[in-house]
């Protein structure tokens, strides 16, 4: 049985618009308000592939490190990630291979095998824009393993986004069923073995 | 609770949670099991287990959360399970009343919230009664960690399900059909009071933690480290707030911040202020924050001892930045502005201070400068800085409420939030308003007088007060502005010694880089020197310091206050400020005058090794521009003198330094006067102080021989000098050329002096020749106006004389052929200026002497004639001699035609085209062996 519930990480520099992206993708809407996201916060959403019913986490995370306190665990478990950068910021592109690299530490996804696609928000910016498509497309190639798809949106104006949480999600599931899945097999249980001291709960 | 703490250590924490998370896995596989056999109890059983590992008290908050997330991504398949069970709102109130018999605590609440929300997501349940009843609930756990991560999936799950409706006008509905809208549904108003309550628990327990742990032996920094970590969970409710779609301003400024902001006051406690505030500024949008103000800078000045409240501030400061530089918030920031200054009774509080600072300046005794309507002006929303003052009085505000508590602001802060402050002025104004940043310094000044700080040494400190200062100084047009303030000067006084000096060589470099000339006026150039004075000058000493100083330096003998630099650091930072001087541009001749003066002045006090750089560079300058002027007008006379003069002054300092280079710098003096034809007297003289210095300074031999070319050539090329004068001169270089030491020297200068006596007819070039263009040209055919052949006869004669002086035959034949050699250049002018005149003759008649001299030398040296090639060949003009030979054969023959001399001359031409076939090694040989 394939899982259910996929869960999906968007990472990037503080205001490339990862919030806008996810706003847009499962509400529709946008907001040209500046809030930026402390902690982690996720959405939740339902896609339809191939008939099944899917439940996407999509998880928001603070571009800026500081709000990120407790660090990133909860990259684990991650079945594809969004990498987000703004195409007025050549910056914001550079930063994705820290990104990239980070994600991967944590998850311990393999760098060949683990779904990643790239969008460039803002491009309904194109008077302002710095970053070429070819030169992040560049970029997208020179990572090893299959080239990482990617995306030129606009969370403002809805362009394209549908498209790359729709191919992020199908990369996610092929991911779900061609990897071995976690499965994990109960051990023998060992009455005489405790290492832990006691537990210390409340006890309620 | 015996926990093994201040012995774990990190291999612990990550056993412990992997056993944790080993438990997990273990029961989170035996409910998918139950899952897939659609067991109800059995899930919930297996959920239960999996739940029961968060009841540890053993992790750090780091490990926990990587426990709590697993737990919470296994858990949303029990919520998806309990939500796929098929039934109505009925069967999913019995789960929910299900769930509460758990045994244990924490996985019971755990379950609760899940099903709550499955049970929310049914029609026809009121969703706020079963928010609140979870809310209530979740009141069982009281330890901090534990109860935390319980809100916080709390927080996770319910997104969903909080409603977001806008909430019901109040206004003009009977109160009985407001009740009766209170629907199941419920509003965003409902979904605050619940998103709030839990902040305030959460806050409480977060703030709790630290008096929690302080009875236990774990030492405060761990304690405030973990906490640190804990603030994303209490700044999720604040995430929950900003993203509802239906919050508005006033909601926002009415049923949120107040809360939040009374909670933050009141905890009383340092981490939880600055992270919330931290949080709130940046979470809400900023249009929200320019609605409140008021209550945001009310909060800041009740602040706990401890909190840094310039990164609230500059944050804050930021956000208005980017709402007010949009073109289209713009007018919405002016429309809140003005809103707030009618709400919050700013006016008032401007005309209280103000009546403040009157009594107390009358107090003092002090005058009172300012004015009520001008400053109440710029609360007026016409006003174009209107909405910078409005920020600024309330910086200002929280600045003097912190300054007057007993623990003032670190400089650091105060410099953060100063800067902060000045980007906004600088974003938000363009600076179209010189005096915000005379404000915004003189606050700064005022705040450091306060603190009794005299100057700033730190190297943070510095950094930020250098940012500060250069803010305005970006746009080089604001330099000469910032300059005149003398709040500017009053601060840059902070800085320290390098630091000083570093900011002026910036601004030096700015104005070069920028390289606009706009240096107009006395006062600007003034400014700038005197802000450069560290680099000029050595110290940072303002002007009326200097002159004592020199005096105290000059009577102790000791030039101790003067910092010592290496050569190389005084060229580098010398020749940048010394360009300075080009950017000056004037049309008015007097204030040129005067700017250049002043830069005398300032240089002057550079001393021995800081004139060197910078008075040749001001020399030019003022040749330059003297040279350049527009000519005509007893003004214009008065004028040039008067810049000549200046000149002359210049070259005496320098002179001081380096006496040797004054004269060729007066020669250069002598030339520029002599281009205007009413300054003879100061071309006489320029002249008469080139030779003093000739005569003071120069003893070497080499160049007072070099010194002494430089002379004639200068007044050969002088043509508006009355004849007496220049003959005086003339006469002067050639009795100059007699006195040298050698007589191989006084031959080679007395050929070029006895020019002068003829300077007419000579080809001056105009301007300067192209790299590749050839002079042809541009000749024009001017010269000077002397045509004494009488003197050029003596003199040739006098240097020929001392020619055949020269006791080796082979050198005086060589030495008559050079005299020889510059006849011929004599000859060529007189033939262009009077034809092959009397004169013409006279002087070809001497040289024909010379060379039958010349002939006599050489033949009774004829058994070594390749030594005597050599020499000749040493010196490139003999190619002119031998050209001469030939266009004058004929003439030649018309005068003596006497055998003797075709031979010398036969003999001469030889030589020299043997000379060409000679190679160079040869002659050197032969060289050394005459030696």
């Amino acid at each position: 049985m394939p899982k259910r519930i996929l869960k999906i990480i968007v990472l990037g520099n503080a205001s490339v618009g990862k919030t806008s992206l996810m706003t847009q993708y499962v509400n529709r809407k946008f907001s040209i308000q500046y809030k930026a996201t402390i902690g982690a916060d996720f959405m939740s959403t339902e896609a339809v592939i191939d008939d099944d019913r899917i439940t996407l986490h999509i998880w928001d995370t603070a571009g800026q490190e500081r709000f990120q306190s407790l660090g990133a665990s909860f990259y684990r478990g991650a079945d594809a990630c969004v990498l987000v950068y703004d195409i007025t910021s050549a910056r914001s592109l550079t930063s994705l291979d820290v990104w990239r690299d980070e994600f991967l530490v944590h998850t311990g996804g393999k760098e060949e095998t683990f779904p990643f696609i790239v969008i460039g928000n803002k491009c309904d910016k194109e008077e302002e824009r710095t970053v070429e498509k070819e030169r992040a497309e560049l970029w997208c190639k020179s990572k090893r393993g299959k080239p990482i798809e990617h995306f030129e949106c606009s969370a403002k104006t809805g362009q394209n986004v549908h498209e790359a949480f729709l191919h992020v999600t199908k990369l996610a599931l092929e991911q779900d069923t061609s990897d071995a899945q976690e499965v994990f097999i109960p051990e023998h249980i060992d009455v005489d073995h405790d290492t832990k001291p006691d537990q210390g709960g409340c006890g309620c | 609770m015996d926990e093994p703490i201040g012995t774990e250590t990190v291999e612990d924490q990550k056993r412990w949670v992997a056993e944790s998370m080993q438990k997990v896995k273990q029961a989170h596989y035996r409910m998918r099991e139950e899952i897939s056999r659609k067991n109800l109890p059995g899930v919930l059983k297996e959920a239960a287990n999996m739940l029961s590992e968060l009841k540890t008290s053993l992790l750090s908050p780091i490990h926990y959360y990587e426990l709590f997330n697993l737990v919470f991504d296994h858990m949303q398949e029990v919520y998806i399970f309990l939500r796929g069970i098929p039934g109505d709102g009925r069967v999913k109130r019995q789960i929910y009343e299900l769930v509460q018999r758990a045994a244990s605590l924490i996985p019971r609440l755990y379950l609760l919230i899940v099903a709550g929300v499955v049970l929310i997501e049914t029609d026809s349940v009121p969703k706020v009664e079963v928010l609140t009843d979870i809310i209530d609930m979740m009141k069982g756990v009281q330890n901090p960690i534990r109860g935390l991560f319980l809100r916080e999936f709390f927080n996770r799950m319910v997104k969903r399900v909080l409603p977001d409706a806008p909430a019901k006008p109040v206004t003009e509905e009977p109160k009985e059909a407001e009740e009766e809208s209170q629907e199941i549904e419920g509003t965003i108003e409902d979904s605050i009071r619940i998103v709030l309550r839990n902040f305030i628990e959460m806050n409480k327990l977060w703030v709790r933690l630290q008096y929690a742990q302080a009875f236990t032996l774990i030492d405060k920094k761990k304690c405030e480290n973990e906490r640190n970590q804990l603030r994303q969970l209490v700044g999720t409710n604040i995430i929950r707030l900003s993203q509802f779609e239906n919050i508005n301003p006033e909601i926002y400024a009415f049923s949120v911040l107040p809360v939040l902001l009374n909670q933050i006051e009141k905890c009383g406690d340092r981490i939880a202020q600055q992270y919330l505030l931290d949080s709130i500024i940046h979470a809400f949008p900023d249009q929200f924050h320019f609605l409140t103000v008021d209550t945001l800078f009310g909060v800041l000045s009740k602040l706990k001892p401890g909190v840094v409240i310039s990164d609230i501030l500059v944050g804050l400061l930021q956000r208005f930045v980017t709402f007010l530089n949009n073109e289209d918030t713009y007018p919405e920031g002016v429309r809140l502005c003005s809103l707030l200054i009618t709400n919050s009774g700013l006016v008032g509080r401007v005309k209280k201070q103000f009546e403040e600072r009157k009594l107390m300046a009358s107090q003092q005794g002090k005058e009172f400068a300012e004015d009520e309507s001008t400053l109440l002006s710029k609360y007026n929303p016409e006003h174009p800085c209107f909405v910078f003052h409005v920020i600024s009085f309330y910086v200002s505000d929280v600045l003097s409420s912190f300054n007057s508590k007993p623990q003032p602001l670190s400089i650091t802060s105060t410099l953060k939030i100063f800067i902060a402050l000045l980007a906004f002025a600088s974003n938000v104004t363009h600076f179209n308003d010189d005096t915000l940043i005379d404000d915004i310094f003189t606050d700064i000044v005022g705040v450091f007088h306060c603190n009794h700080i005299e100057s700033v040494c730190e190297k943070e400190e510095l950094t930020l007060l250098r940012t500060l200062l250069t803010t305005p100084l970006k746009v080089p047009s604001h330099i000469f502005t910032v300059l005149a303030m003398r709040s500017f000067t009053e601060l840059a006084g902070f800085l320290s010694g390098r630091a000083r000096k570093d900011l002026a060589l910036e601004i030096a470099k700015t104005l070069i880089d920028c390289g606009s000339e706009n240096i107009d006026t006395i006062e600007k150039v003034d400014n700038l020197l005197t802000f450069l004075s560290p680099v000029l000058i050595g110290k940072t000493v303002t002007v009326e310091e200097i002159d004592e100083r020199d005096v105290q330096s000059i009577a102790s003998g000791v030039d101790a206050v003067v910092v010592e630099e290496s050569d190389e650091q005084l060229d580098t930072e010398l020749s940048l400020v010394a360009r300075c001087v080009h950017l000056v541009h004037t049309e008015d001749p007097n204030i040129l005058y005067g700017i250049l003066n002043a830069m005398k002045r300032h240089y002057e006090r550079g001393g021995p090794q800081r004139t060197p750089y910078t008075l040749p560079p001001l020399l030019f300058a003022i040749l330059r521009h003297t040279a350049c002027q527009e000519k005509g007008g007893d003004d214009h006379s008065a004028w040039t003198t008067q810049m000549l003069e200046l000149a002359d002054q210049v070259i005496i300092l320098y002179g001081y330094v380096a006496p040797r280079r004054s004269l060729r710098l007066f020669l250069e003096c002598a030339r520029v006067a002599d281009s205007c034809p009413d300054q003879t007297k100061m071309t006489y003289h320029f002249l008469t102080n080139a030779f003093i210095s000739f005569e003071d300074h120069i003893v070497e031999s080499k160049s007072q021989l070099e010194s002494l070319y430089c002379m004639i050539g200068t007044i050969f090329s002088l043509t508006h000098m009355p004849l007496e004068d220049y003959l005086t001169a003339s006469k002067r270089v050639c009795m100059l050329s007699l006195s040298l030491m050698r007589k191989s020297d006084q031959c080679k200068a007395l050929c070029r002096s006895f020019h002068l006596f003829y300077n007419a007819g000579s080809l001056i070039t105009k301007g300067f020749p192209d790299e590749k263009e050839e002079f042809q040209g541009k000749v024009e055919n001017k010269g000077g106006q002397c045509k004494d052949v009488e003197k050029l006869l003596k003199w040739i004669k006098k240097t020929a004389e001392v020619a055949m002086y020269e006791r080796s035959k082979r050198l005086c034949a060589y030495q008559i052929l050079c005299v020889v050699n510059q006849c011929i250049s004599v000859c060529k002018r007189i033939e262009r200026v009077e034809g092959r005149s009397d004169n013409y003759s006279a002087v070809v008649t001497e040289v024909t002497r010379l060379m039958e001299e010349a002939s006599r030398a050489s033949a009774v040296a004829s058994h070594d004639r390749p030594q005597l090639k050599g020499i000749v060949d040493a010196d490139p003009t003999v190619e002119e001699l031998s050209y001469f030979i030939r266009s004058c054969e004929e003439e030649k023959n018309k005068l003596t035609a006497e055998k003797t001399e075709e031979k010398v001359e036969e003999k001469v031409e030889e030589e020299v085209e043997e000379k060409v076939e000679e190679p160079v090694e040869k002659v050197e040989e032969d060289l050394k062996e005459e030696e």
